[in-house]
Order: structure tokens, then C-alpha cells, then sequence
């Protein structure tokens, strides 16, 4: 508990950059995190079949949302405040402080991401692809077949990703991608997708947390039942984390939106190029920020 | 400003969303905490687009020049969901606007909400779910 209000402590001098504020715990912009995360380990109790595909292979296919986190803006614990959705808590596992095991070279690197002027150099604000392991924070979609697993990201910049079953080769190291390679095995009833070739530019949120080309993400799902799933990753980046972590959430991944038609679903449109003015106003900072120190 | 945030943090619940999709920027870097705005004139023009909407108001300098301001809305989605309805912006309606200006000094503010002059109905324009701010306090001034 102490070391959690360090924590948020230190986290909310850490935005201070960011002119984010602290806020009274579980107020997140409509959302309950705690409550959302326990209604989704208590549905997780429920004794429903697994679905299977006609090989018996768990069935995953369905639209997936993760309960409990509140991760668009950092994924170690922080305070909701002014521009920030919600609070949210760590969503790291390992290590067991949920603090990332930055080096230091990268640490330094997130805090001058954190300045407004950097915002500029973000992917989401300029409409394009946001990549892994960004994604994995957010809603998805998946649709299961004997050789491959396709996911679709929820998100305003498309992003689908392609899971091979088949052993195929892997891509060879010079190719290197935003969504990177996916490859899926079995292990049980345990689906694992491994993802390589990444090409280290992307930011891992908003907050500016730090990548590298050497990531290798490891990622585990597991059916809890006909409804829930429980999904760790391990990220291993050794050029920029001091060892490797795990992300893990604080309640299971709910199948939403299969059974009762409702706005969850994807029922809009959401084309991100068509009215981004905004991206004019972040090089307005850039561009002032780089021309006062002369390095533009 | 404690009594501004406190307002912020107390109307956070006002807004139910529930979603958990990606945020397309970080508002604390566009858009500065320090600098509430009321603004008060008449709909030039909305723009009904992705990611962000985008209200244009026409407002008269104290020297009677107009200045068109940018005012960003949470996206056509989330506003749809919250009650919004194209009906409800004509042209030329007066407005007030209450948001946070632009860090980059352009006639840009988030609008965090905006009342309809001719009928006092308050429309929600921020996003907490994408990380839009609330609106500040209506005693706020530029």
C-alpha cells in the first residue's frame, strides 16, 4: 500500500510535464476500474463451455475487451487529471512494483516524449498505424481458422493483424513492421503468438513509453470459459528494459457484443484522416520548441 | 485553479463511457489546464468529422473584428451517443463555449461544452473517454 501511494506519488511529478493532476481513486471518466475488473473475475466463476473449434482447439472468436485498466496514457499506475481519461493501474506484472525496467537512457527518453512539443512525434495523432504491443490495451476483434488467427484492433488507424499456424518461416530480420510478424502455436488449450520484427518506432501509449527493434513479444490466451479469457504478455526488449516484463491485467477479457446487439459494437465509422486538424497545432509546438533550440 | 480542478474532477461522472478504444492524441500536450475559456458568438460552421469534430464560431474582438474560433468536439460517435443531432447547430445560432485554450496560441480551444443560447440546453462536448478535459467552471474567463 505504501509503495503504491509512492508510486502515484512519483507518477504524478513524473506528469507534471503533461499538466496532469491526481484524482480521488476509481473516478475514471464514467468508469469504475475496480468494479469493472471484479465483475469480470466473477464472470469468469461462471460454468460455462468453452467454445471449440471443430479440431477442439479453444475457440476465441468473438470481440474482446479488457476490464479494469485505464492504460491509453501510461502503463505503470498514474492519476487521472486534466486530459487524462482515467487513473489506471499498472498493468505490469513483472516486475512485482509494476514499474517498468527502464535503462536509463530510455527513462530519459520518456520524459522528453512527455513534453508537449514531443506529442508531435506520436503516431495516433497523425492518423497512422499505432502497432504493437500498443494495441493490446484496447478492444479487439477475432476471428479464428484452423491455420492462421486475424485480429482486428480497435482503433482509428486500421490495424489487423495476421496470425500464422502454419510453421511457416520466419521473415527474414531486414523486414521490419509496425504490427512486426506473428506467429501462433499451441501449448494445450493455450494459444501463444509470438511477434518479432518490429520496427522500434512506435510509442507504447501516449505517455511515451519506450521500444526498440529488439522487442520480442510473447503473448498468452487462455479461455477461462464461454465468455472470459485471461491474457498475459511477456515483452522482452534488452535494448532498452533492464530485463524482461510482463504485462497482466487486473481482471480477465470479456467477450462483449455477441449475443445483444448494443453500441459496444463497432457500429461507427471512425475515419481518422478526414478532420485531424490537430496535427497542425502539434507542429505549431514543435516547430517553436525545435526553432528556439536551433536543432530543427 | 484547486477549486477549477475540483469542478473537473466532480463532473467527470456526469459522463458515462464505458469504452476502452485508443485515444487519438494527448490533450494535456495540445491543450493547456491553465487557460479556461468562455467564449460567446454565433456557428459559422461543424464539422461532423473523425477523430474530432470541430465547431467554428464566429466571435466579436472587443475592437468588433470577428475571429473565427476552432473549437475541438469529441468525435461524431461519442457525440451521437451523448444526444448530439446535426438539427441541433444551425448556422448562425449563438453560443457560449467553455474550454481550454491551445497551447500553440491559435484561435484553438477544446470546447468542453457548449450552450445553446436561444434554448439554455448545455451539450457535453468533451471526451473523457479519449481523454478530452471537462469544462471549466462557467465563471471562467479568457
Amino acid at each position: 500500500m505504501r509503495a503504491n501511494s509512492v508510486v502515484v506519488l512519483a507518477l504524478t511529478f513524473a506528469f507534471a510535464g503533461l499538466g496532469l493532476s491526481p484524482a480521488p481513486a476509481q473516478v475514471a471518466g464514467g468508469r469504475d476500474l475496480e468494479r469493472e475488473a471484479a465483475a469480470a473475475r466473477k464472470q469468469a466463476e461462471e460454468k460455462t463451455p468453452i467454445p471449440r473449434m471443430k479440431d477442439g482447439k479453444p475457440d476465441f472468436t468473438g470481440m474482446w475487451r479488457p476490464s479494469g485498466i485505464g492504460a491509453t496514457f501510461a502503463w505503470e499506475a498514474h492519476p487521472a487529471g486534466f486530459g487524462t481519461a482515467s487513473e489506471g493501474p499498472s498493468i505490469i506484472g513483472d516486475p512485482a512494483d509494476g514499474i517498468l525496467p527502464y535503462q536509463p537512457w530510455a527513462l530519459k527518453e520518456r520524459e522528453r516524449r512527455r513534453r508537449p512539443e514531443s506529442a508531435y512525434e506520436e503516431n495516433s495523432v497523425k492518423c497512422t498505424i499505432t502497432g504493437m504491443p500498443r494495441l493490446l490495451v484496447y478492444e479487439f476483434s477475432i476471428q479464428q481458422f484452423p491455420d492462421k488467427v486475424v485480429i482486428f484492433h480497435a482503433t482509428s488507424n486500421i490495424a489487423t493483424r495476421t496470425v500464422r499456424f502454419d510453421n511457416r518461416p520466419p521473415l527474414p530480420s531486414s523486414i521490419r513492421l509496425w504490427m512486426g510478424d506473428a506467429r501462433g502455436r499451441w501449448e494445450g488449450d493455450t494459444m501463444v503468438i509470438e511477434t518479432t520484427n518490429l520496427n522500434g518506432q512506435a510509442w507504447l501509449n501516449l505517455g511515451g513509453d519506450v521500444m526498440s527493434d529488439a522487442m520480442h513479444i510473447t503473448e498468452r490466451y487462455r479461455m477461462l470459459n464461454a465468455t472470459t479469457m485471461s491474457m498475459e504478455a511477456v515483452i522482452d526488449d534488452p535494448k532498452v528494459y533492464t530485463r524482461p516484463w510482463t504485462m497482466k491485467f487486473p481482471g480477465p477479457h470479456r467477450k462483449i457484443g455477441t449475443r445483444v446487439v448494443n453500441d459496444d459494437e463497432f457500429d461507427f465509422e471512425d475515419s481518422c484522416l478526414e478532420g485531424n486538424t490537430d496535427l497542425r497545432h502539434f507542429k505549431n509546438l514543435y516547430d517553436a520548441a525545435h526553432a528556439k533550440s536551433g536543432s530543427q | 485553479m484547486a477549486n477549477k480542478l475540483a469542478f473537473v474532477l466532480a463532473t467527470v461522472g456526469l459522463i458515462c463511457a464505458t469504452t476502452a478504444l485508443e485515444a487519438h492524441h494527448s490533450f494535456s500536450a495540445q491543450y493547456d489546464a491553465n487557460k479556461p475559456i468562455v467564449l460567446r458568438g454565433t456557428i459559422s460552421k461543424m464539422l461532423w468529422s473523425n477523430p474530432h469534430g470541430h465547431l467554428y464560431v464566429d466571435v466579436k474582438t472587443p475592437d468588433g473584428k470577428l475571429v473565427t474560433w476552432e473549437l475541438e468536439t469529441a468525435s461524431p460517435p461519442q457525440l451521437f451517443r451523448r444526444g448530439w443531432r446535426k438539427e441541433d447547430l444551425p448556422i448562425g445560432s449563438e453560443v457560449i463555449v467553455r474550454g481550454f485554450m491551445a497551447r500553440d496560441g491559435t484561435a484553438a480551444a477544446n470546447a468542453a461544452a457548449v450552450t445553446l443560447v436561444s434554448t439554455g440546453k448545455e451539450l457535453f462536448a468533451g471526451s473523457p473517454s479519449d481523454g478530452s478535459p471537462e469544462a471549466p467552471p462557467a465563471g471562467a474567463a479568457k
